[in-house]
């Protein structure tokens, strides 16, 4: 079944073809909400909420978009609206990181600490960038997903988001540069 | 090339806009210095964590969770129906009602007093006719009595 024939069904009310699209989007919802927002019961929730909307707005999908597309759609600004409400929580974070000295522990920390760490280093400087360089950044960072894709999505053209891409590596890379710095100095 | 010039040329270094001669006394510095290599190391481990970043793995139970939701919004949706919005549509329509009934309750009351004058006039005449009539009439079957008594 087509998935233009799959949304119509869902538009009369079939429960089987919208669980049909639960299924073959879920990961790839799940994961983009994930690479915003960086924890795993947040993204969780945020795709549920993701597909509560997506049945609630069935009636206004155009026939001529792909799904994906929109549910990407769906999936990032669901994703920044939770991130700009929970920004004191991101904050804090984000502070507790920068101010916390190396310390001994963090020195002899196995792998996965280190690692940690650093996601929540990465994520900071994520956080910091501007929007449409973070919302490029992010999506590039989906498993599959190319850039035309990404110029879909955020309605850009393909050479926009790649420029987006390049200047949201070259400014984590300035952030994480000084972030460390400090911690050598 | 000292630390202070690593830090200061890293951008370009790693934007890739460094001339020759540049990039190779920075490259010398960091694979002499540790602080500049632990620096460098650090930031490339830290990007390589956005390329390696584990896939969350499907929740069998989302199709259920999310039926739930739509479920619990809607009773939501009603409940505040019923609580807030019930009441307030119903004071509405009272209001509605009341302004509807005063208009044509007056409009009503005026026509009645229009009408009840009017039909009160329409009785008053027929009335005085009638009382006209019957004193005729009465008058007449006086007469006609006194003129037979006569
Ligand atoms: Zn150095």
């Amino acid at each position: 079944m087509s998935e233009q024939e799959l949304i119509s069904r869902i538009k009369q009310g079939n429960q089987q073809a919208f669980k049909q699209i639960v299924d073959d989007y879920q990961s790839m919802v799940l994961n983009t909400c994930f690479q915003f927002v960086n924890d795993r019961d947040d993204a969780k929730d945020l795709a549920q909420d993701v597909f509560v909307e997506m049945y609630n707005s069935i009636y206004s999908f155009r026939g001529d978009a792909k799904v994906s597309t929109w549910l990407y759609r769906i999936s990032v600004n669901k994703s920044l609206n939770f991130i700009k409400k929970h920004k004191r929580k991101f904050l804090i974070d984000d502070l507790e990181s920068f101010f916390s000295n190396k310390s001994e522990e963090t020195y002899n920390a196995d792998k996965n600490m280190e690692d940690h760490e650093r996601a929540k280093h990465l994520y900071a400087a994520i956080h910091s960038l501007s929007k449409n360089q973070r919302i490029a950044f992010s999506l590039h960072k989906i498993d599959g997903i190319s850039y035309t894709e990404i110029a879909e999505i955020m309605n850009v053209s393909v050479s926009s988001v790649e420029s987006l891409i390049h200047r949201a590596k070259v400014n984590l890379k300035k952030k994480l540069f000084n972030f460390y710095k400090k911690n050598v100095d | 090339m000292i630390c202070k010039d690593v830090h200061k040329k890293y951008d370009l270094f790693q934007n890739d806009q460094l001339s020759k001669h540049e990039m190779e006394s920075m490259e010398q510095h960091i694979s002499a210095c540790a602080d500049c290599k632990w620096l460098i190391d650090e930031v490339n481990k830290t990007m390589d964590i956005a390329n390696n970043k584990e896939l969350l793995s499907v929740d069998p139970f989302m199709f259920t969770r999310v039926q739930q939701q739509i479920i619990n919004e809607s009773t939501k949706t009603v409940r505040l129906w019923g609580k807030f919005l019930q009441p307030i549509a119903a004071s509405v329509v009272i209001i509605i009602g009341l302004t509807i009934g005063i208009g044509l309750g007056s409009k009503f009351y005026n026509d009645s007093l229009k009408s009840s004058s009017e039909s009160r006039e329409e009785i008053n005449t027929f009335s005085s006719e009638e009382v006209y009539f019957e004193a005729i009439d009465y008058s007449s079957s006086l007469e006609a009595f006194l003129l037979a008594e006569e």
